[in-house]
């Protein structure tokens, strides 16, 4: 619309001075446009700083011309991945028309968490999730679209199952899963394990699709979220490492990669937390080494400089229009509470930081800028399920100092009966998921 | 259904659920249990060493009497050769302490424990109802926070004792670590999550044997046990994140009632991957601490603004407090504290030390309490108070 039409009902854009203000950046008035280039600065100021390290990491031995980097967006079809992805693909029409030499090849994967039965059909089934692929295919030409099933984590070459609860292999595959999470103690452990089955997935897809770095769509609010339900969960060791933009380490054996799947699972469109990584040096001098060693995948947050309610003003937009292709999950910060034994840690770190960034949304770029100056530690011997670096020393100190009676005490059968099998190695935060 | 059968003995009924690990024990059990959770935390924090003399910070509340009683039994069980005493502090507002001091003294004779109950007037020269007499009530919260902050150590001080353990549980705790990673203070979040602060170096070394001991645990522990104690209702209103901090816990303890350990477990672990910060062992007592560290682990206790020293957004609902004379003072106070705060960064007392966050932190020159100032915010605070005494009775 033209200047003229709104001579007072909306204030001229404060920084265009054309086109009349209907959004604000801070305090500032501004249109549409103007704050749509506000919001993809931030990211394209992101994703100059991952290619930089991605080119830096790929080694000097390319002089000229190297070819375009590999990256992979997480999509759970949420809003945060979903305008990440618009915010991508737009850069990348304009990088191809102006600038091919710095363009991208981009994919978006998305990991089908339905674990109902008819994703087992041996023909690849008209599954919701395909059908909303479809819709994201042309909304997205540029960018090359994939579904992997959850189910794929029962082939995936990261998961060692040896700490995880036996499965019924005659099941079909999405019944194993399925009764694989339903058997863990509490809604808090399968969102939390089902996190990890994701990310698994993402990196797994990362590394067999030889991608240069993993995208994934948090906002500072989800990555606040993510801080302290993480802090809930007992994964302070990993905050670091699922924050932090950088190198993640690819949990344990990475052989020839399988057949992994990745996505970004998490219904509110927040993929990311999902292994909790680990801790280092912090450990017992056990040098056990795997082929895997200290092998990581770039994983980066182009939209960490972004607050949720500006990228759902983004979604918005009439030139952006993404709100209808948006899921949103159940699990929303807007929900209902029915009973706090169904919520999830998630769930009670979301409602709380829509209000935090409500009335405070300095407070949560606070705790993301701070967290992300913890130091990242990692140590030889990893947590099979989670992927992060165990702290046997932490765990012996933490026994002791609070005093967990053993043998004659109270019991703990049924835990030294779990682990006697396998050599015990879950991290904290994995140990409470799995075994309460 | 069939009662179920305690875990421990395998033989009572069971009555509690323990929330942080489920297990299902009878009254005799759960007492043992919970005493010997304390004491292997006293034992692997090496907390005590035998002839110390310990100040009980008393309050007459649950969770310090729980610490006195529990105390005065491992003391006795295992021959830790520790001398108790408990310490109580009378802020000097006029009923106000009553109720919770009679407690004390009950507790004192119960567990057969000396106790000593100072008094603002004998601490800082001046009980709060003077203080509120001289600056009226408006003013008076900061007084409050910063005195209160500082009376245990300085009656400690006053003992002669060198150790001072308070009651601060594992909801303190994690509500402590979970406010200061909202606020984004990583020192303060590593000096918070220590058993132990302070240091040979300190006049006061505080530590807290109840700090993995669930609050609910507490309650439960002083009901089985009969204990007499005080529910005392926290007349300071909650600083900004204290207030949301521990609705988010009691949120997550809702939800999976193990959150609370895991925020201490969470909030160690961090605590370590703080830049700067050297690793310390099980006994941490190598950190050299702060000043608003106590602060920020007392559930009801004195308070500080958000941002470090900073004294606004205090506000105590004392009742009594109804005196309203005496306002120019409380003008030129709060002139004279905000002034003290922006020198903060530049004023580096002859004595500093750096410490863990590369904050500078010395001791006040007149009290001796850690100070990043010259003198301490209570030193200050006296000052002012004498001055404006002597101004108007020339
Ligand atoms: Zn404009
Ligand atoms: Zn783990
Ligand atoms: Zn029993
Ligand atoms: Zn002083």
């Amino acid at each position: 619309m033209s200047d003229g039409e709104l001579p007072c009902a909306s204030p001229p854009c404060r920084r265009c001075k054309s086109y009349p203000a209907t959004l604000k950046v801070r305090l500032e008035p501004v249109c549409e446009s103007c704050y749509g280039q506000y919001i993809t600065q931030k990211v394209v100021k992101r994703m100059v700083t991952a290619l930089k390290e991605v080119r830096a990491a790929a080694g000097i031995d390319r002089p000229q011309a190297p070819p375009p980097p590999r990256y992979l967006v997480a999509l759970s079809f949420g809003a945060s991945s979903t305008g990440l992805l618009h915010i991508l693909h737009e850069n990348l029409r304009s990088l191809r028309e102006r600038n091919p030499r710095v363009a991208y090849d981009l994919t978006a994967i998305h990991i089908d968490t339905d674990l109902s039965d008819h994703g087992d059909a041996a023909e690849p089934p008209d599954t919701p999730a395909s059908r909303l692929l479809r819709t994201y295919q042309s909304r997205f030409p540029l960018a090359s679209l994939e579904i992997v099933p959850l189910t794929a984590i029962l082939d995936a070459p990261t998961m060692d199952w040896s700490a995880m609860p036996p499965r019924d292999s005659s099941l079909p595959p999405a019944a194993q899963v399925r009764k694989l999470l339903q058997a863990l103690p509490s809604v808090t452990s399968r969102v939390d394990v089902l996190r990890i089955f994701v990310r698994h997935l993402l990196l797994a897809t990362a590394v067999e699709k030889n991608c240069d770095a993993l995208m994934l769509g948090s906002t500072t609010t989800a990555l606040a979220e993510l801080t302290l339900g993480a802090a809930a969960k007992g994964r302070g060791l990993a905050v670091p490492w699922l924050v932090a933009d950088g190198p993640f380490p690819f949990p344990v054996p990475v052989a020839a990669a399988a057949a992994p799947l990745p996505s970004d699972a998490a219904p509110g469109g927040v993929v990311e937390e999902i292994a909790a990584a680990g801790v280092a040096n912090l450990n017992t001098g056990n040098t056990r080494s795997t082929n895997n060693e200290g092998r990581t995948v770039p994983v980066y947050y182009p939209l960490r400089d972004v607050f949720r309610r500006e990228l759902l003003a983004y979604n918005g937009m009439k030139e952006v229009a993404l709100t209808d292709l948006v899921v949103e999950g159940e699990s929303s910060a807007t929900a209902t509470v029915v009973s706090h034994k169904e919520l999830s840690i998630e769930a009670v770190m979301a409602r709380y930081f829509a209000e935090v960034e409500e009335n405070q949304s300095n407070v949560i770029a606070n705790v993301v800028r701070t967290t992300e100056k913890l130091m990242k530690v990692r140590g030889d011997q990893s947590c099979s399920v989670c992927g992060m670096t165990l702290d046997e020393q932490g765990d012996a100190r933490w026994k002791g100092e609070i005093g967990e009676i053993g043998e004659n005490g109270e019991s703990h059968e049924r835990i030294s009966q779990e682990t006697s099998t396998s050599a015990r190695k879950l991290c904290y935060g994995c140990e409470r998921s799995i075994r309460g | 259904m069939a009662p179920s059968i305690c875990a421990g003995c395998k033989s009572a009924r069971a009555v509690i659920k323990r929330p942080k690990n489920h297990h299902k024990l009878c009254k005799a059990c759960f007492i043992a249990v919970f005493e010997d959770e304390v004491h292997h935390t006293i034992v692997s924090s090496r907390l005590f060493t035998r002839g110390e003399r310990v100040a009980i910070g008393a309050s007459g509340g649950k969770d310090s009497t729980v610490l006195a009683s529990v105390l005065k039994t491992l003391n006795a069980r295992h021959d830790y050769g520790v001398e108790l005493t408990l310490l109580s502090i009378d802020e000097g507002i006029k009923g106000y302490r009553d109720d919770s001091l009679e407690t004390v003294k009950r507790n004192a004779a119960q567990y057969d424990l000396p106790l000593t109950v100072l008094g603002y007037d004998r601490l800082y020269g001046w009980t709060m109802d003077q203080v509120v007499d001289a600056i009226g009530k408006k003013g008076n919260c900061t007084y409050c926070g910063v005195f209160r902050r500082q009376a245990l150590d300085r009656g400690a001080k006053m003992l002669g004792i060198k150790h001072l353990v308070t009651g601060h549980n594992a909801d303190d705790m994690a509500e402590t670590i979970l406010m200061n990673l909202l606020r984004g203070d990583l020192p303060r979040l590593s000096r918070s999550t220590r058993i132990v602060t302070g240091d040979d170096s300190s006049e006061v070394k505080r530590s807290k044997p109840l700090k993995y001991s669930y609050e609910k645990e507490i309650v439960l522990y002083a009901h089985y046990k009969k204990l007499d104690y005080f529910s005392t209702e926290c007349v300071y209103s909650p600083e900004a994140f204290r207030g949301t901090a521990r609705t988010l816990i009691k949120n997550l303890e809702r939800v999976r009632p193990s959150a609370i350990l895991d925020v201490v477990r969470s909030g160690e672990d961090m605590g370590r991957l703080v830049p700067g910060i050297a690793p310390t062992g099980s006994c941490a007592c190598s950190s050299t601490d702060a000043l608003e560290e106590e602060v920020e682990n007392s559930g009801c206790g004195p308070k500080t603004g958000l941002a470090g020293g900073r004294l606004a957004g205090l506000e105590i609902r004392h009742k009594e407090h109804t005196t309203g004379n005496g306002n120019t003072m409380e003008a030129d106070l709060t002139a004279r504290i905000s002034d003290h705060q922006g020198t903060k960064e530049n004023s580096i007392s002859k004595t500093a030390t750096t410490v863990s966050g590369g904050q500078k932190l010395g001791r006040c020159q007149s009290c001796g309490y850690m100070s990043s100032q010259t003198f301490c915010q209570a030193c200050l605070l006296v000052e002012s108070l004498n001055r404006n005494k002597r101004g108007t009775q020339i």
